[in-house]
Formats: C-alpha cells, structure tokens, sequence
C-alpha cells in the first residue's frame, strides 16, 4: 500500500508544470524515504532529476518499494482538474496497475478522485558521479528565465562564462549578438535576491537555449536557482522545494566540434 | 531626371549587394559547429537496476509458479532399474536450488486420503504414491496414484542420499508440491528425495524406507 498526502495540491502541480514539456513519460519511483523520479528527455541531451522526502509530505505510507510509470501529460489533465487549495492524495495498492489521486478542497465541501492506468515503462537509470564544481552559481530564480528568455531570441545557444566578478550569458545569432552580466552582490540583505557566485576557477560552457527554456519552467518552485558549472560535465539546474525536496535538471554542453 | 533614376537603381543594387556579402561574413564563424553532447556521455547508464529483497523474492516465486502452470518436466528421463523399478535420472545440470520437476496429483483433504488409502491397500500391487503434507495447519494430500505420466510420481526414495527437497508452493489459490535440488546435480544422476515417511506401520510394508 503506497498512500501519499500533500495539503499543498498546487506544489505537486508547479513540478508537473517543470516536467511535463521535457518528458512524455516517467517512472516514480516510492519508497519509505519519499518519492525519486529520474528520466531522460528524448534526446539523450537533459536529464530531470526529483526527489521528494516522505517527510514532506504531510501524510507518508509506503510499505513496498514501487513504481508507477506515468504519462505526463495524462497526470497533467489529472491536476488540470484540482482547485488550487486543494489537498491531493496519491494513492496505489502494491503491485496496482492504476494510481487514484484525490482531491479535497478546502472546507471538505468537495471530493473527487481520479484513477490512472499505470505504465510499464523500461527506463534507463543513470548514475550520477559527485563531483567538484569550478562554479556554483546562486541567484534569484526569475531573473535566469529572464535572462535565458531574451537571449534564446537571438541563439540557439548561451555561452554562461563564470569569473571571480560575476557571471555573463551571451550569445550570437544571425542579427548579432546579446550580453548580460550579474555582478556577485555586496549586499546580503536579501538573500533570495542576490547573486553569490562560489568560484574556483574561471569556467565557460555553451548550452542549448531550448532546454535551458524548459528548466526555466520550474521557476514557480523556488525563489531561487543553483547553477553548476565544471568543464566537460553536464551543467545542473538546481530548485530547491520548500520543505518538500529537489528537482534538478542535467545538461549536457555543447562542444565544438574538431574541424581536423 | 532619368539618368537620376538609374542612378539611384544602380545604388540601390549596389547596395543590396553589399548588405548580402555581409550576412556572408556574419555567418562565417558558424562554420565551427557546436553540436551537443549526450548525457549518457557523461554519466554511464546503470545496467543492473538494484531490486529489493523482497522483490527477487516475489521474482523467484513467480517463475516457479510459471513452471509449475506450465507442467515443465525438462531435464528428465524415466529408466527401469534392477530392484527398485522405474526412477528418474538428470539428462541436464541441476543448479543447486532449481526447480526440477512437480509432485503433481490429485490434491485431496486427509478425509479423502482415508479413504483412498483403504482402497489402496486391498491391492498389493498398488505403489505408495500419497504425499501427505502439512500446510496453513492442516495436512493435505496428493495422491499420485494414477498412472498419469508425469515424472514427479516416480522418483525414488533415498533417505541418506537425497539431492531433492519439497516445498510447499501456493498457486492459483492451491497449495502445489515442487522438488527442488539440494545441491548441484549432474546429467545422469538417478534424482532422489526423503520420502520422510518413518512410521512403524509404513516400515513393515517398505523396509526401504528405512535407507
């Protein structure tokens, strides 16, 4: 018996929203310590990475370790269907072939629950090596979807270089070429609105505007966004969820290619 | 006046001309491609995806119970032997704690095995082929009695130099008997199980219970 509870519906709602364009289909992953997803897009190219902590949620019964693959987009018409105060219970018998949410609204005035048909998906794991990062960018979370949404008019690509003084995307397309620098803030008053830059060595990587679009989907989850950076490994995109976890996004660089 | 007209058309021309050989500069640096990479470059895909305990378990006990749906009797050949009449030899390797074969009878309540048993012993020539076993607290039976051609019936007794065991398997909702190898058995051994019958009773009429 897996049994989930979640009094903040619109939450699990805001990470569907973060995925769903990036993956067609995921297999989550429930055990005693919470919830794992972990997929690749299509192309091989980006890589989501969730882990939500049983402790997050505000009721956590998982006696079995299982999986239930999902379509997303299927899971999305499920919460297209839940209020926004609404509480969401996820629940699966061991061994089940369908998942039933349901949702509560506010006052328990109304109740309605939705069963999906699981899939059998043959996902391939990934393993992730910890590693050192030269960079580690912190800053707030809307100003890097704004940052990324106006260059990805003129590229097709970001070159984020990371320097002791700040941070710079640029990028270069057919009607030329955009720049924005961060500077690292001096004033920490507002932690969620400044931009802290751990550095060890100076690092420039080029990435796809496209998926870097996509992370940027995950920006209702967090104030904030941790970019690392090491050369020749994939960035990673981090969110944290309030009091619930952490979705990551991987992202493996562009390099030129060797003209010899 | 239309010498100012051409005039303006061969600039304008010209300058048409400028604009489109400096796209071709600007595209110039394009030529060094910047294809991306993988993610399976980086991080290398975990081939064995780790399972629980319990989830080999299950594994396990599925596929013996696809076995046993399935009747599989591979592996075994049915010989006559000087003394002992029909057993069963190894015509494969047995892995230690594989299946083998089935028991496989009529599964009936210890009432009816009374009453089997009572019929039974009215004829001498009629084998001992009850499997009395206990499960959920009740003891059961399957009688094998029936010339049915299935080799489970017909392997031999050995107390001293088994290499089968029984288990107790649950499938559909009944409770099914499989023998299992004790230890590595190679192609041409006679297979063997502990009938574990030892009462005085039995012993008088089978003295060969007792090896």
């Amino acid at each position: 018996m897996f049994e989930a509870r979640l009094v903040n519906s619109a939450t699990f709602k805001k990470i569907l929203d973060a995925i769903k364009d990036l993956l067609d289909q995921a297999s989550f992953d429930c055990s005693e310590s919470g919830i794992q997803l972990q997929a690749m897009d299509n192309s091989h190219v980006s890589l989501v990475s969730l882990n939500l902590k049983s402790d997050g949620f505000d009721k956590y019964r998982c006696d079995r370790s299982l999986t239930m693959g999902m379509n997303l987009a299927s899971l999305s018409k499920v919460f297209r269907c839940s209020g926004s105060d609404d509480t969401v219970t996820i629940k699966a018998q061991d061994d089940a072939d369908t998942v039933t949410f349901m949702f509560e609204s506010k006052k328990q005035e109304k109740i309605s629950d939705y069963e999906m048909k699981l899939m059998n998906l043959d996902q391939e794991h990934l393993g992730i090596p910890e590693t050192e990062f030269s960079c580690i960018i912190k800053m707030p979370s809307a100003e890097f979807a704004r940052i990324v949404r106006d260059l990805s008019q003129f590229g097709e690509s970001i070159v984020i270089s990371c320097t002791k003084e700040g941070v710079k995307f640029s990028t270069q397309g057919d009607i030329g070429t955009g720049n924005v620098k961060l500077a690292q803030t001096n004033n920490f008053d507002k932690e969620e609105e400044s931009v802290i830059i751990d550095m060890q060595e100076p690092v420039s990587l080029t990435f796809a505007c496209q998926y870097l679009n996509l992370f940027t989907k995950a920006t209702p989850l967090s104030n904030q966004v941790t970019l690392s950076m090491c050369d020749n490994v994939p960035l990673v995109v981090e969110y944290q969820i309030p009091d619930l976890g952490h979705l990551c996004y991987y992202l493996a660089p562009k390099i030129e290619e060797d003209e010899n | 006046m239309s010498v100012e007209i051409t005039n303006f058309l061969y600039y304008s021309i010209k300058s048409s001309r400028k604009t489109s050989s400096r796209q071709l500069i600007m595209k110039a640096p394009k030529n060094v491609r910047k294809t991306n990479h993988q993610l399976t470059e980086y991080f290398s895909v975990r081939k064995s995806v780790r399972r629980t305990k319990k989830q080999v378990l299950r594994e396990q006990q599925r596929h013996l119970e696809d076995l046993i749906i399935n009747e599989v009797e591979d592996g075994l050949e049915c010989r006559y032997t000087e003394g002992k009449g029909r057993g069963v030899f190894a015509t494969k390797d047995f892995e230690k704690g594989s299946f083998v074969v089935e028991y496989s009878g009529d599964f009936i309540s210890l009432l009816e095995a009374n009453v089997r048993e009572e019929e039974y012993s009215q004829n001498e020539s009629t084998g001992c082929y009850m499997y009395y076993f206990r499960y959920n607290d009740q003891t059961f039976c399957i009688d094998a009695t029936r010339e049915s051609g299935k080799m489970g019936r017909l392997i031999n007794h050995s107390r001293t130099n088994s290499n089968l065991y029984t288990k107790t398997l649950l499938v559909e909702g009944l409770p099914r008997l499989v023998l299992l190898a004790k230890e590595n058995i190679k192609r041409g051994q006679e297979l063997l199980y502990d009938y574990g019958d030892r009462s005085r009773e039995s012993l008088k009429h089978h003295p060969w219970l007792k090896y």
